[in-house]
């Protein structure tokens, strides 16, 4: 019997429907379409069931009602994430939390802000901008993703380069766990007694409860930013330009890499200047106080020239510098245009280890074929190699699956790890025996165990399960089968 | 979770003699020199062993829960007066002979180091290749004992706590399995966060084995500056002002004496001649409103004069302490409690270690106080002082902290009664 094909059971909407009326639950499958999957399109599965909650009172009794019905749940923000996270395996109830989107409280003298989970990334830094703060993680999709999707996933982005991912930013919790009961965890005062629970939550992808508010902290805007393009014949030469600059122990506020594949699908769509004859670029970002800042410059200029630079330039001013960083954010984007599909990894490998990974990764794209394009966190050692493929030709779908095991394999053979910020979600989970033992996964288990005994908050994400573990020649997921059935919307006309 | 230990009356009880046959008769010490120099907090072991690695680190471990002994895993110790006092009798695992740096790339910024390294010959090494971890401590505190008890000192400010720094470990846990988490990268999502538990966990959920770090290149040019002369409410003030114009410094302390109505500030930054030429300009132009006394541009490091102000304080070095952490808004609150009783104080930004003479009246009136004041507080270096709640009052999270600790030291033998839960 298909899953797709079991009924959503009628006490438990019955419950839904009388938690935050039945409206704001939804069956239908034209309307969970939208809830397929994530921004990993790759896997796609029908939730259950949709339900948009209001408050933590709200987010507690959906819980406890599923708990009551054995039945497994999973929280969304915007759906932006790249590892399935998000995907409603097992035809979970999806809890809509994009209407929880109050920015709570902003203290410019304390330098934090609590909001609730569904505020968009980049609203946080605009209301609290005029104090002359922002919210330092910065992951492209900032328009779009939730802070407490970031929260779940333990985001990065361009800036954590300098300022660190969400995870150092996150100060205090609300949560609630997945037996329904909610717990405060940290807050604005540091030194909370006991174990760092909110570190432990933060990046935990979402299955050691749902949380319904997050304070993070808020950073003072830099005095002055330093804006370089650095252009490079080959993406060798840019990759020990980054090298370079590490070794001179120098740390970029940003310090990403682009390569000449994205520069042209980018200069086709927005037409930003970018040098199309470029094998990569490097989009330098420096900033503090403005004494020191053209000299750390110039020191950069020097580093990167001698490491093959064919140019470098700096930005005239804020509005070239917002031109060049809608190139990186874009990037994407950009590839959409120029490909039906892609199929993005993001590895982090040692940064001495990126030239010779980098050559590795082009070799892959011409054993199966493929076009490999590279946009990417080169400061960090965070690759995100785009794997272009055609979704409807089977073979291209065969061979981009094929090469993106050969790419995780060659980042664990640098030593690296499998995800910097996307997560490890459904799609990387066979990999993580390549990365853990068994004991160390176990261990992993023990703790989501204290947190979830019934297995029903996100299940079948971020760490194996034994049982999972235990199949041999255990497959790498599939994109799900069409689906036959769907459950009917009950009483609800 | 709930077990009874056996305290252990003879030092030479047979439970020593099998550990010997596991470890080397060698590595297994009752001699009563260094039973007596492995005390914490007056109380005494029953032996000292040291084991090699993480192995023999786990069949110690599996052994102490098969025979129902605590164990208290010991680096440099250094802090063995934070958490409450261990039970006599128990066995000190002493991470000592886990010594070696395993690996330092320059080239990633980034280490992989044994836990029972000390801080000191961690920052030589590194230093080799011109790099250190941007930490400021005890430099005979082992790495796995800072982690422990999460002391990452007054650079903080400038390069984050050790939960920033920290990029993976290994672990031996009370079950006696090591595991690890994390990696060797400084950007990493992959699997849970475990280290994040490990970090100020007292050792109750394992012994950290092996430890990951992010490291700084060595500053070029650091310079440090004091502000002598100030009163209390002068010092706070003068503090947060500092505090206001986001200086990249990599450290802002105040140091009081209440008695003697007496602030010093200490400023340090690292970086480029010109940024700290500005910083320079700032800090004095800051510093005229509040003292003096003349702020001194270039003085090494002059910050020491106003850890100087605190030497000299009679029961500094012999009193018991009280470490705050609040909202740096309400630091002249926190100054104001905690200035009525102590001796000196040290304030960060976010915290202050404050230090009393030893009365358990003392002890017992701030305890109700902080208690109720919102802050988060430890006591430090309290025992005989009759301090039921070195951490303050239960929270409603610690249940759930039980049940993890339970999960990963299910016999509950590593530092028992020593923390939260």
């Amino acid at each position: 019997m298909q899953i797709d094909t079991i009924p959503f059971p009628a006490a438990l909407l019955a419950a839904l429907e009388k938690i935050v009326g039945a409206p704001n639950v939804i069956t239908e499958r034209s309307e969970k379409l939208v809830y397929d999957c994530d921004g990993l399109t790759l896997h796609k599965t029908l939730p259950g069931a949709v339900v948009f909650a209001h408050s933590t009172a709200e987010v507690s009794a959906i819980v406890k009602a599923c708990v009551a019905a054995n039945y497994p749940y999973i929280a969304r923000g915007a759906g932006t994430g790249l590892s399935g996270g998000a995907m409603a395996l097992n035809h979970a109830v999806v809890i809509e939390l994009a209407r929880m989107n109050k920015i709570l409280e902003i203290n410019e003298k304390d330098r934090y802000a609590c909001v609730e989970p569904g505020v968009i990334n980049v609203n946080l830094t605009k209301a609290c901008s005029s104090h002359n703060l922002h919210y330092a993680p910065d992951p492209s999709s900032q328009g779009a993703c939730t802070v407490g999707g970031n929260v779940a996933e333990n985001s990065g982005g361009p800036h954590t380069l300098k300022y660190g991912v969400t995870t150092n930013h996150i100060i205090g919790l609300e949560v609630v766990l997945p037996n329904g009961e909610v717990i405060i965890l940290g807050g604005p005062c540091g030194g909370t007694p006991g174990y760092d629970l909110v570190g432990l939550f933060t990046g935990s992808e979402g299955t050691f409860g749902i949380c319904t508010k997050v304070w993070t902290k808020l950073t003072p805007n830099p005095e002055a930013v330093k804006t370089l393009l650095a252009v490079f014949p080959t993406v060798d030469a840019a990759s020990r330009g980054v090298s370079g600059i590490i070794a001179a122990g120098i740390i970029p506020a940003a310090l990403e890499l682009i390569d000449n594949i994205i520069i042209k699908a980018v200069e086709s769509w927005l037409h930003l200047g970018f040098p199309l004859d470029a094998g990569a670029v490097l989009l330098i970002e420096l900033d503090g106080l403005s004494d020191g800042l053209d000299a750390l410059a110039d020191r950069v200029c020097a580093v990167v020239m001698e490491k093959g630079a064919i140019s470098v330039r700096a930005a005239k001013d804020n509005y070239e510098r917002l031109l060049l960083w809608k190139a990186r954010k874009q990037a994407f984007g950009a590839v959409g245009r120029i490909c039906p599909s892609f199929y993005v990894q993001d590895g982090v490998i040692p940064r001495t280890k990126l030239p010779e990974t980098l050559a590795k990764l082009e070799a892959l794209g011409k054993k199966y074929g493929l076009t490999i394009a590279n946009v990417f966190h080169a400061g960090d050692g965070n690759l995100h190699p785009l794997i272009l493929f055609d979704e409807r030709d089977p073979k291209q779908v065969a061979d981009a699956l094929l090469c993106n095991s050969e790419v995780m394999m060659a980042v664990v053979a640098a030593g690296g790890m499998l995800s910097g910020e996307h997560g490890i979600g459904i799609e990387k989970l066979e990999f993580m025996q390549h990365v853990f033992t068994q004991d160390d996964l176990d261990g992993m288990q023990k703790v989501r165990q204290v947190f979830d005994p019934k297995y029903l908050c996100n299940p079948g994400k971020a760490v194996p399960s034994r049982r999972c573990w235990e199949v041999k020649g255990h497959e790498p997921p599939k994109p799900a089968a069409p689906v036959l059935a769907y459950g009917t919307r009950q009483g609800h006309v | 979770m709930q077990i009874v230990l056996h305290a252990m009356k003879k030092m030479t009880s047979p439970w020593t003699k099998s550990l010997g046959q596991l470890l080397g008769a060698a590595n297994v010490i009752t001699d009563a020199a260094t039973i007596e120099a492995n005390h914490a907090q007056g109380v005494k072991p029953a032996c000292l062993c040291a084991p090699a690695n993480a192995s023999e680190i786990a069949a110690v471990l599996r052994f102490a829960a098969d025979n129902k002994i605590p164990v208290l895993p010991r680096g440099g110790g250094t802090a063995q007066g934070i958490g409450g006092p261990p039970q006599a009798g128990a066995l000190v695992l002493s991470t000592k002979r886990l010594n070696r740096l395993i690996h330092h790339e320059p080239g990633d910024m980034v280490a992989t180091v044994e836990a029972g390294m000390t801080l000191g010959e961690f920052q030589t090494a590194l230093a080799l290749n011109g790099q250190w971890l941007p930490l400021d401590g005890d430099p005979h505190a082992t790495l796995g004992g800072l982690i422990a008890t999460d002391r990452s000192g007054p650079r903080a400010l400038g390069y984050g706590t050790l939960r920033d720094l920290v990029l993976g470990m290994t672990v031996v846990n009370g079950d006696g399995v090591a595991r690890k988490c994390g990696g060797k990268v400084v950007k990493n999502v992959t699997g849970y966060d475990l280290a994040k538990l490990y970090i100020g966990s007292l050792g109750t959920l394992g012994v950290v084995t092996e430890v990951t770090f992010k490291l700084r290149p060595l500053a070029i040019d650091r310079r440090a500056w004091s502000i002598q002369g100030i009163d209390i409410s002068g010092g706070v003030a003068c503090l947060a002002k500092i505090a206001a114009l986001n200086l990249p410094l990599e450290q802002l302390d105040a140091y009081i004496v209440p008695k003697e109505a007496k602030a010093n500030i200490g400023a340090m930054a690292a970086g480029t001649p010109a940024e700290l030429d500005r910083i320079a300009r700032e800090l004095s132009t800051i510093a005229q409103t509040y003292s003096k006394a003349p702020v001194p541009s270039d003085v090494g490091k002059s910050w020491n004069d106003g850890m100087q102000l605190l030497n000299t304080v009679p029961s500094f070095a012999s009193g018991f302490q009280i470490r705050a952490w609040f909202p740096r808004s309400r630091s002249a609150d926190a100054v104001k409690i905690l200035s009525d009783y102590a001796v000196g104080i040290w304030l960060n930004s976010d915290n202050a270690l404050a230090t009393f003479a030893r009365s358990p009246e003392t002890a017992a009136t701030l305890a109700a106080i902080l208690a109720k004041s919102g802050f988060n507080y430890r006591f430090e270096n309290a025992q005989g002082l009759h301090i039921s709640e070195p951490f303050g009052p239960a929270r409603p999270e610690w249940p759930l902290m039980k049940q993890i600790r339970s999960a990963l030291d299910p016999h509950g033998i590593l530092n028992p009664g020593r923390f939260v839960v």
